[in-house]
């Protein structure tokens, strides 16, 4: 051991020696590590972290399905209670909805977001209050108006008051008692600030209902989370609930026949959109890592070569080669140590600087953190690269360390070490090119989301989420509501158009019913019944989003009385649903007989990516709900926009509170937020590790120009062209870039199928994408060759005569 | 005039400044010399007198900073570049003190090199490449590496090198000067017979044994020509 430390201060009096080699590598080293662990510290806290309930991996979420196209759907009451009698897999099923509303204690009411759930609500997710209670089955009566409220909105809109606890606070103007406050890490959903204690058995429902909630069955409107019996699997669960659905279509065919559920890990539901993404971006930035290793070992190679007197005089001293090699190693390992160290430092400027550039919808956001997993994780990457890198030049050193260096003056060919660095730099410009084509196709598949038409002009309108207490609005109350406003808007002279519509554009919610054709569509049979998207909006709505007319007429206010029976379906219902042509008279049944009378333009509907799907609008009065997003065309700038909907909101509610209104343009880049990160930040990866590997071959055929001085010389004494010279050295830093670009292509082509499922409409072996990256590849290696060759064009000639 | 351009080589006034850190090294200061066809010369004088520059010089490896220098009839003082490369390739055959075999290539390969920049067709390049081999007795080691090869082996096969493309005239630079005198010895031989075959050598030593070995012996000091003596022939 003392043999290892006399090792560590020699190598670190050797490594002092050599200071610019040294900041070098270990800035190298920090940025690596650095960029590394923060990296990880994003993947540890949203894929890794167990989330934060007992036993996670027995939660499931469970969906009702529909009949016919089979998506996933809430549930309504009744079938969560039969469920939750009846399915013997699931040992407790909670019910929950998300409900907005304004929070006050004292103060100002504030508008947060909350979940309304079903008393067994914290007893299925295992969870337990930090400060105060959780309210459960077992002591807690539906109707009790209790809530408990979430870490952040108890920190800020109660000042972290623990005595707020047990005091009653207001929620849309009703009394709740607050029962607890969880733990900062506690999260269900992302967003919920505070969960308040049904009223019944089941949440409100969000639309008035006539008759006994518990019985509804045909409008489904509860998530639900649900516990596994203790040994049951997730295919066991799904196989249970099959039975039960066939056993409850039976019973209520009307209403269940078809259907079934789908069950779904709670950890899936969380991550399982961003799983992929990050783990690319993890990869990428453990290939920047990896490059800038091969750095380091290449400059350790050169350094190891420059020393091989100085070796060869320990080991006629009687140093064995292990002795040799671990001195080496020491000092590979102590460099490793002193860039992780400062890597850390590194690593928590990028968290920082990528808790900014995440897009909220990565969930578990909070859950990042620069903690002692990421820093064992970043000691842990550190003495692996000092080891591995370290051992290659170790290696080779000590086993060259020979008399023979003593002998010739330390001139004989050093091959060996040129080709193992030559095969580093290969694996460098491989690895760059593989991240040169993701962040390619990666940036062709944004461009083309980009470039799609989303099917209405987003530029110039306000949209603002319109929220009606339904025990203040009944349903008449709220259609006149929503048709005032709009009216007073249109009148507005800084707007074009004014409308409002569920569901909102761009934000995921969905009405959909389920329909019998006048004709059945081509191929189907006459009975056939579809499940079709259903839309509520007043007249205004296509003129204030843009989407244009292709047939027929929008709404009038002759269509809203209950007698009328006009409905407007977009274009892709009228061509897969209807079978084209003239469709303005067609009739759609549900709930009674409606007459086509206009057909409007596709338009996506919640995210860029997503084509239209059919969808039939009826007037604001015959499907009628409490929640409606105002949309407003303005021609006098959007603060002038906002200005007017605040006026008419005011004018038209004075005691009522709103969310802020949102740009319809923010709405739209929000859905595209996420390519645009992960491209991003591909991207900058990628530049860093073309950098690194243009900075790697530089230094390979310059170090190869350096040692070839008198070689280069003597070719010249015996008539070589200077130019010849040049295209020498030219032709060696090219040949590896062409074999790592070869390398690297092959690989981008057998890791294309992982980046498949995150690309829009673009191959990941997009042959312009990769034609590309080939001639950015040879340009800068070309670049980074540039220098070293025209040195060895300038060497001087009259160098071969001088004697050692 | 007529005559000198006959002579092989024809150097007039020829100085070489060098410029570093503002002081200036004047290295040759007016050299006039003449070198005919077949003639052995060996150039000597003190450390530092210019001998090196002078070889650089006449090798083309270097441009003098004044005076004028003929080679074979024709004007290279100020050629270009590229030019200097291909007169170098053909006129001279250089021999270094420290060999400068390449590592990387066999010694067959070495010899080839200059023939290969002249852009000879490989049968001819094979004929000559072997019997440069033959005539400093390494043809048997035509496939070994420099590496592998003692000193004077290696030097052998430097003037192997030197010889293969018939050139003008035989460069060398104190070519005795990393070897043992056994292996000096041979070396000086091998030029000698090289000499008799007809070869132009012109060769600087500081070594007044091997000096004697040359049928003409210039003595420089201080960049200038101080003592030119023609050995008599018997
Ligand atoms: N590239 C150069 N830059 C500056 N000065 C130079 C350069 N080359 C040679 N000199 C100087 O020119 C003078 C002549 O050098 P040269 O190498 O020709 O001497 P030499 O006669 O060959 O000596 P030696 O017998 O030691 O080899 C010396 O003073 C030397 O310092
Ligand atoms: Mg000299």
């Amino acid at each position: 051991m003392t043999g290892v430390l006399d090792d560590l201060r020699h190598g670190v009096r050797a490594l002092a020696r050599a200071p610019g080699f040294c900041a070098l590598a270990i800035a190298t080293l920090a940025l690596g590590i650095g960029a590394t662990s923060a990296m990880f510290s994003v993947v540890y806290g949203v894929l890794l972290r167990p989330l934060p309930f007992t036993a996670p991996e027995s939660l499931v979420r469970v969906w009702h399905t529909a009949a016919g196209n089979g998506q996933r759907g809430a549930l309504s009451p009744a079938v969560y209670l039969d469920m939750q009698r009846e399915a013997r897999s699931l040992q407790a099923a909670a019910g929950y909805t998300s409900v907005r509303a304004a929070v006050s204690a004292d103060g100002d009411p504030v508008r947060l977001i909350g979940l309304e759930v079903t008393a067994n609500f914290f007893d299925v997710l295992g969870a337990q209050a930090a400060i105060g209670r959780v309210f459960s089955a077992a002591s807690d009566r539906p109707g009790d108006a209790l809530v408990v409220l979430a870490d952040g909105a108890w920190r800020q809109q109660f000042g972290a008051d623990a005595s707020i606890v047990g005091r009653t606070i207001r929620i849309d103007g009703q009394a709740y008692q607050v029962a607890g406050i969880m733990p900062r890490d506690f999260a269900y959903s992302e967003t919920a600030r505070f969960w308040r204690l049904a009223p019944q058995v089941v949440p409100t429902s969000p639309m008035q209902v006539e008759g006994d909630l518990l019985t509804l069955r045909g409008l489904g409107y509860m998530d639900v989370v649900a516990r596994m019996a203790p040994g049951i699997t997730t295919s066991q669960a799904a196989a249970d609930l099959r039975v039960l659905a066939a056993t409850l279509g039976a019973r209520h065919p009307d209403d269940d026949a078809g259907r079934g559920f789908e069950v779904e890990p709670v950890y899936s539901t969380i991550v399982g959109n961003v799983r992929q993404s990050l783990l690319v971006l993890f990869g990428a930035v453990g290939a920047v890592l990896l490059i800038a290793c091969t750095n380091i070992a290449s400059l350790l190679l050169a350094r190891a070569v420059g020393r091989r007197r100085e070796l060869a005089v320990r080991r006629a001293l009687g140093a064995g080669p292990w002795r040799i090699g671990r001195q080496l190693l020491v000092e590979s390992v102590a460099l490793a140590a002193a860039g992780g160290a400062l890597g850390v430092v590194v690593a928590s400027w990028a968290l920082d600087a990528l808790r900014t550039l995440l897009p909220a919808s990565i969930p578990r956001l909070g859950a990042i953190q620069l903690d002692a997993t990421a820093v064992a994780f970043a000691a842990g990457v550190s003495l692996f690269v000092g080891l591995a890198f370290g051992t290659a030049p170790a290696w080779t050193s000590a086993a060259s360390a020979s008399f023979e260096a003593l002998r010739d003056g330390g001139r004989t060919s050093t091959g060996g070490r040129q080709r193992l660095r030559r095969g580093l730099v290969v694996g460098q410009v491989a690895l760059a090119a593989v991240l040169l084509a993701a962040a390619g196709v990666l940036g062709a598949s944004l461009a083309r989301l980009q470039q799609v038409d989303v099917g209405f002009r987003p530029e110039g309108v306000v949209t603002q989420q319109i929220a009606l207490p339904q025990s203040r609005f009944d349903r008449a109350a709220q259609a006149r509501f929503y048709q005032s406003i709009t009216e007073r808007l249109a009148a507005d002279p800084r707007v074009v158009a004014a409308g409002t519509v569920f569901p909102a554009p761009f934000v995921s919610s969905q009405a959909s019913a389920t329909i019998r054709l006048d004709r059945p569509a081509p191929g189907d049979p006459p009975d056939r019944e579809y499940t079709v998207r259903l839309g509520s909006i007043t007249p205004g709505f296509f003129a204030a989003m843009g989407i244009p007319m292709l047939a027929g007429r929008s709404f009038v206010p002759t269509d809203f009385p209950d007698t009328a029976q006009a409905i407007i379906v977009n274009q892709a219902f009228a061509t897969r649903l209807l079978g084209g042509g003239d469709v303005i008279g067609r009739t759609l049944n549900f709930d009674g007989p409606y007459q086509v009378v206009g057909v409007v333009a596709d338009a996506r509907a919640a995210r860029v990516d997503q084509a239209a799907e059919p969808i039939a609008y009826l007037p604001h009065t015959h499907l009628t709900l409490p929640f409606v997003r105002l949309v407003v065309r303005g021609h006098a700038g959007d603060a002038a926009t906002r200005e007017a909907m605040a006026a008419a909101l005011r004018a038209e509610a004075p005691d009522l509170a709103f969310d802020a209104p949102e740009t319809l343009t923010a709405l739209v880049a929000g859905s595209t937020a996420e390519p645009r990160f992960r491209s991003g930040l591909v991207a900058g990866f990628a530049a860093v590790a073309l950098g690194l590997a243009a900075l790697g071959l530089y230094g390979l055929v310059s170090y190869s120009v350096m040692g070839r001085t008198r070689e280069i010389a003597t070719r010249l004494a015996l008539g070589a062209t200077p130019a010849s010279m040049r295209a020498g050295v030219l032709r060696e830093g090219l040949t590896l870039t062409v074999v790592g670009l070869l390398v690297g292509l092959g690989a981008a082509l057998a890791f294309g199928r992982v980046l498949q499922s995150l690309l829009y409409e673009t191959a990941a072996s997009d042959p312009r994408v990769l034609g590309v990256l080939a001639l950015v590849m040879l340009a800068v290696g070309a670049l980074a060759c540039y220098l070293p060759a025209r040195r060895a064009m300038h060497i001087d000639p009259v160098i071969a005569l001088r004697a050692d | 005039m007529s005559e000198s351009t006959q002579s092989l080589i024809h150097l007039d006034g020829i100085k070489k400044v060098f410029l570093t850190d503002e002081v200036e090294t004047h290295a040759l200061s007016g050299i006039h010399m003449d070198i005919q066809r077949g003639e052995y010369v060996a150039i000597s004088g003190p450390s530092g007198c210019g001998k090196s520059t002078l070889l650089a010089i006449l090798g083309l490896l270097d441009s003098p900073s004044d005076g004028k220098y003929w080679l074979n009839g024709q004007e290279v003082a100020d050629l270009p570049m590229s030019q200097r490369a291909r007169v170098r390739n053909r006129e001279i055959g250089f021999i270094f003190q420290s060999f400068n075999l390449i590592g990387d290539l066999t010694v067959y390969e070495n010899v080839e090199l200059p023939l290969i920049y002249r852009g000879m067709k490989t049968n001819e390049r094979r004929e000559r490449v072997n019997a440069a081999l033959e005539r400093v007795g390494m043809a048997h080691r035509a496939k070994h590496l420099p590496s592998q090869l003692s000193g004077g082996q290696q030097q052998r096969v430097a003037v192997a090198r030197a010889v293969a493309g018939q050139p003008s005239i035989l460069l060398a630079d104190e070519p005795t000067g990393n070897l043992d005198s056994k292996n000096g010895e041979a070396v000086m031989d091998l030029l000698r017979e090289l000499h008799r075959g007809g070869a132009t050598i012109c060769m600087v030593t500081h070594d007044p044994r091997y000096a004697a070995h040359a049928d003409r012996s210039i003595h420089l000091f201080d960049g200038r020509v101080v003592e030119d003596n023609v050995a008599s022939l018997a």
